[in-house]
C-alpha cells in the first residue's frame, strides 16, 4: 500500500512538470507548440520541394520507365540520354571561348548569332576588367587584387557554356544598369527636398502597377526608329530611365534605406569639403551594401527568367535560356540524333526531356542563390523593405 | 560647388587657349608650304587674313554670347541661389534620368498606344499606315470577340481568389521563420528559392506535365477511395496543385513579412507574456497590427506580379493579336488599354480594402 501511495503521490507531483514541459507557459514554449511549429516547416518546406524533386526524379527516366504504372518515382536505371539531348537543345555544348576564335577564323557559319552582335558582347565582356578596376578603386585600396578577380570572372565567362553567358550577359548588365539608376534616383527622392517630388513618387507607383504589356507595342516602334531594336541598347536605355523591370520596387527599398541614413554623416562629410556626388559614391553606396545585395539579387533573377520583353526588344539576336526552353521541343527534330543513338523506343518528345531542360536551366540560378542566399537574408534583416 | 564651377570655367579658358593655339599651328603649317622669300609677305598676309576670319569670330562668340548668357544663367541660377535651392536643383539632377525617362518612354507611348487604339494599324514595308475607325476595335474585342473577355474573366476571379490566400499563407510561413528552430537557414533557403527560379516557362513546363500533381499509385487510391468518396480524392488532387503554384508565388511576399516581423522590438512580446497574454493573443494583440500596412503593399505586389507573369494568358492573347492578319497593332493596343485600366481598377479597389486606417484614425 505504502509503496502504491508513494508511486501516486510522485506522479501527481510530476504531473503539473509533464504538463508544462509538453504545453509550455502559453508562450510558445512547450514540446507541442515546437512540434507543430516542425511539422509545419517540414511540411511547407516539402511542398515547396515537391515539383523540383519530382522534375529530377522523372528527367532521369527513359520512356518505358515513363509509361511503366509500377515506377513512380525512383527510375530503373538512370537514363541520361534526356540530358545529352537538353545540353544540345540548350545549346549548352558550345562556349564562349569557341566562338571567339571562330570569329577571329571568319568561320560565319558556325555562329548562329549575327556577326556583330558576338563582337560587341566581346567587347562589353573584356570591358568588365577596366570597369572593375576604376570603379572598384574608389572602394578597395588593392587593385592589384581588382584586377584580379576581374580577369579570373572574364576567363570564367570565356569557359562557361554559350548559352548560360548570354543569359548571364543579358540579364546581369541590365540588372546593374537598373540597380544603378535605382540608387541614384532613390538617392535624389531621398536626400533633397524639391517641389513636385510627392507627385514624382505616385507617378512612379502608377508606373510599376501598368502591366508590360500595355507599352510594349508603341515602344518597340519606338526602338525601331532609333534603330536600337535587336541590340541590348533596347534593354539598356529604359533601364537607365528607372523604367527597368520592377524598378519601381528598387527605387523604393533605396528610397527606403537611404532615408534612414543618419543627417549628420552627409553635413560633416560636406563641412570637410565633399561635394554631392562625392557624398554619394563615397558615403552613401557603400553604407546601402544590403540594399545593393537584394536589388542585385532579385533583378538579376527577374531579367533572368524575363522571356516576354526580351523576346520582342532583342528581336532574336541574342538566345537566352529561356527562350531556348520554349524552343526545346522544335528542337527536338533537329537534334534527335545526337540523343537517342540507336535506340528505338525513345524517339518521342516526353515530359523527362522537358523535365531535363528545365533543370539544367535552373541549375545556374540555384548555385548563384546558393553562394549569395547568406548575404541575401542578411540584408533581408538590415534593411526594411516595405515601401510606402 | 564654388570649385566645380571654377574647374568648369578654367576648363572652358584652356580649351579656347588650345583651340587658338591648335589654329595658330594651323596657319603656320599652311604658311610653311609658302616658306620662299619671295612670297613670304603674302604668306603673312594670308595668316592674318585667315587668323582674322576664324579666330576672331570665334573669340568675340564666346566672350559675348556663350559667356554672357550661358554663363550668366548659371551664375544667376547657381550662386545667388540659397542653400535650399541648390539642395533642390541636385535632387533634380538625380530624379531626371527618372523623368526623362517617364516623358519618353511612359508618356509619348501612352499618347502612342491611345492613338493606335482607335485606328486601323497596318504595316506594309516598314511604314505604319493608319485608318481612323473610332471604337470600333474596343466593340469589337468587349461584344463580338469571346476570347479577350473569358481571359479577363479568369484573371479576375484568379486574382480575387489567389490574394487572400497568398497573403495568409506568407504570414503563416512568414511567422515560422520568424521563430527560433533550428535549419531556419535551410527553411528560409527553401521558402526564398521560387524568387529566384520561378519562371513562366519553367511554370507551364511544371503543370503541362503534371510536374505538381500528387504522384499516387493506383494501390493507395484504392485504399483511400474505400474510406473516402472519389470526388473528394479529386478535389484533394486538384487543390494539391493550385496549392503549390499559390506557394510559389509567395516568395516575395513571406519576404516582405519578415522583413515587417524583425522590425518589432522583442521587449514588446516579454512585457504582453508577463501581463499574461498567451502566444494566441500576442499574435491579435501585437504581431498582426505590426505587420498590417505590409499587406496592401504585398497585395500590390501580388496584383501585378500575376499580371506581368509570363505564364498568364492575356500577354500572350495580346501578342499573337498583335501578329494576327485580321486584328495588328491597332486591336492589340485597344487590348492592352482595357487589360491596364482593369488592372488600375482591381489594385486601387483591393488597395482600398486593405488599407490601414488607424493612422488616419489618430489623425482624426
Amino acid at each position: 500500500m505504502t509503496k502504491y501511495e508513494e508511486l501516486k503521490r510522485k506522479i501527481s507531483n510530476k504531473l503539473p512538470t509533464w504538463k508544462k514541459h509538453l504545453i509550455g507557459n502559453g508562450n510558445g514554449n512547450g514540446v507541442l507548440f515546437k512540434i507543430a511549429i516542425y511539422f509545419l516547416s517540414i511540411t511547407f518546406a516539402f511542398v515547396f520541394i515537391y515539383p523540383i524533386f519530382y522534375m529530377f526524379m522523372i528527367s532521369l527516366m527513359s520512356n518505358t520507365d515513363l509509361v511503366d504504372s509500377t515506377i513512380l518515382w525512383i527510375p530503373s536505371s538512370v537514363y541520361y540520354q534526356n540530358y545529352l539531348f537538353a545540353v544540345n537543345g540548350l545549346s549548352l555544348d558550345e562556349s564562349y571561348f569557341k566562338t571567339v576564335i571562330n570569329i577571329f577564323l571568319h568561320k560565319d557559319l558556325i555562329i548562329t548569332s549575327p556577326y556583330m552582335v558576338e563582337v560587341r558582347k566581346l567587347i562589353v565582356i573584356i570591358a568588365i576588367i577596366p570597369i572593375t578596376v576604376l570603379f572598384g578603386g574608389i572602394y578597395f585600396e588593392n587593385k592589384g587584387k581588382l584586377f584580379g578577380v576581374s580577369l579570373f570572372i572574364v576567363v570564367l565567362i570565356m569557359i562557361f557554356p554559350k548559352s548560360y553567358v548570354d543569359s548571364l550577359y543579358v540579364a546581369g548588365t541590365t540588372t546593374l544598369v537598373t540597380v544603378f539608376s535605382s540608387a541614384i534616383i532613390g538617392y535624389g527622392l531621398a536626400r533633397f527636398e524639391f517641389k513636385g517630388k510627392k507627385l514624382i513618387m505616385v507617378l512612379m507607383l502608377l508606373v510599376y502597377v501598368l502591366p508590360k504589356t500595355l507599352l510594349f507595342i508603341s515602344r518597340s516602334q519606338l526602338y525601331g526608329t532609333l534603330g536600337i531594336k535587336g541590340t541590348m541598347f533596347a534593354l539598356w536605355i529604359p533601364s537607365f530611365m528607372g523604367q527597368g523591370l520592377q524598378a519601381t520596387f528598387f527605387i523604393l527599398i533605396f528610397f527606403q534605406f537611404f532615408k534612414m541614413l543618419p543627417n549628420q554623416i552627409e553635413e560633416s562629410a560636406y563641412i570637410d569639403g565633399a561635394n554631392t556626388l562625392t557624398i554619394f559614391f563615397r558615403i552613401a553606396i557603400p553604407m546601402a551594401v544590403p540594399a545593393f545585395v537584394i536589388s542585385i539579387t532579385y533583378g538579376f533573377a527577374v531579367n533572368w527568367n524575363e522571356l516576354f520583353l526580351t523576346n520582342i526588344y532583342l528581336n532574336g539576336n541574342i538566345k537566352t535560356i529561356p527562350m531556348l526552353l520554349q524552343g526545346l521541343q522544335a528542337a527536338w527534330g533537329s537534334v534527335a540524333d545526337y540523343s537517342t543513338g540507336s535506340d528505338v523506343v525513345n524517339v518521342d518528345f516526353t515530359e523527362a526531356k522537358a523535365f531535363a531542360g528545365t533543370m539544367l536551366s535552373i541549375i545556374p540560378l540555384v548555385i548563384m542563390y546558393g553562394i549569395i542566399q547568406r548575404y541575401f537574408i542578411e540584408s533581408i534583416d538590415k534593411s526594411g523593405i516595405t515601401g510606402e | 560647388m564654388r570649385k566645380v564651377m571654377r574647374s568648369i570655367k578654367s576648363g572652358l579658358l584652356k580649351t579656347k587657349h588650345f583651340v587658338v593655339s591648335v589654329l595658330e599651328k594651323a596657319m603656320n603649317f599652311i604658311g610653311n608650304l609658302y616658306d620662299s622669300k619671295p612670297i613670304f609677305a603674302v604668306r603673312s598676309f594670308i595668316v592674318k587674313i585667315l587668323k582674322f576670319i576664324i579666330v576672331v569670330p570665334c573669340v568675340w562668340f564666346y566672350q559675348h554670347v556663350i559667356d554672357k548668357t550661358v554663363g550668366k544663367l548659371i551664375k544667376k541660377s547657381w550662386f545667388k541661389a540659397t542653400f535650399a535651392q541648390k539642395r533642390a536643383i541636385t535632387g533634380y539632377l538625380f530624379v531626371l534620368p527618372w523623368i526623362i525617362g517617364f516623358v519618353g518612354l511612359v508618356v509619348y507611348p501612352f499618347g502612342r498606344i491611345v492613338y493606335m487604339s482607335l485606328n486601323n494599324v497596318s504595316l506594309y514595308q516598314q511604314n505604319y499606315t493608319f485608318d481612323w475607325v473610332g471604337l470600333r476595335n474596343f466593340e469589337r474585342i468587349l461584344f463580338e470577340d469571346i476570347d479577350f473577355v473569358l481571359e479577363i474573366q479568369n484573371f479576375i476571379v484568379r486574382v480575387l481568389l489567389y490574394s487572400p490566400v497568398i497573403i495568409t499563407l506568407s504570414i503563416i510561413i512568414a511567422m515560422l521563420l520568424n521563430q527560433n528552430i533550428k535549419g531556419k537557414g535551410f527553411f528560409r533557403m527553401v521558402f526564398f528559392l521560387p524568387i529566384i527560379i520561378l519562371n513562366g516557362e519553367l511554370l507551364e513546363n511544371m503543370s503541362n506535365y503534371g510536374g505538381m500533381d500528387i504522384n499516387l499509385s493506383f494501390f493507395v487510391i484504392d485504399i483511400i477511395t474505400t474510406i473516402v468518396p472519389h470526388s473528394a480524392l479529386d478535389l484533394f488532387v486538384g487543390l494539391f496543385e493550385i496549392i503549390i503554384e499559390i506557394l510559389w508565388y509567395c516568395g516575395v511576399p513571406i519576404l516582405i513579412f519578415l522583413a515587417m516581423l524583425q522590425k518589432v522590438d522583442k521587449s514588446l512580446y516579454e512585457a504582453a507574456s508577463i501581463d499574461g497574454a498567451n502566444s494566441w493573443s500576442i499574435f491579435w494583440k501585437i504581431v498582426l497590427p505590426a505587420i498590417y500596412p505590409a499587406i496592401s503593399v504585398s497585395i500590390i505586389f501580388i496584383v501585378v506580379f500575376l499580371a506581368n507573369f509570363d505564364g498568364n494568358p492575356i500577354n500572350l492573347l495580346i501578342l499573337q493579336s498583335k501578329n494576327d492578319g485580321s486584328r495588328r497593332d491597332g486591336y492589340a493596343s485597344a487590348m492592352a488599354l482595357i487589360y491596364a485600366s482593369l488592372q488600375i481598377v482591381i489594385i486601387s479597389l483591393l488597395f482600398l480594402l486593405t488599407r490601414d486606417r488607424s493612422s488616419k484614425k489618430e489623425r482624426v
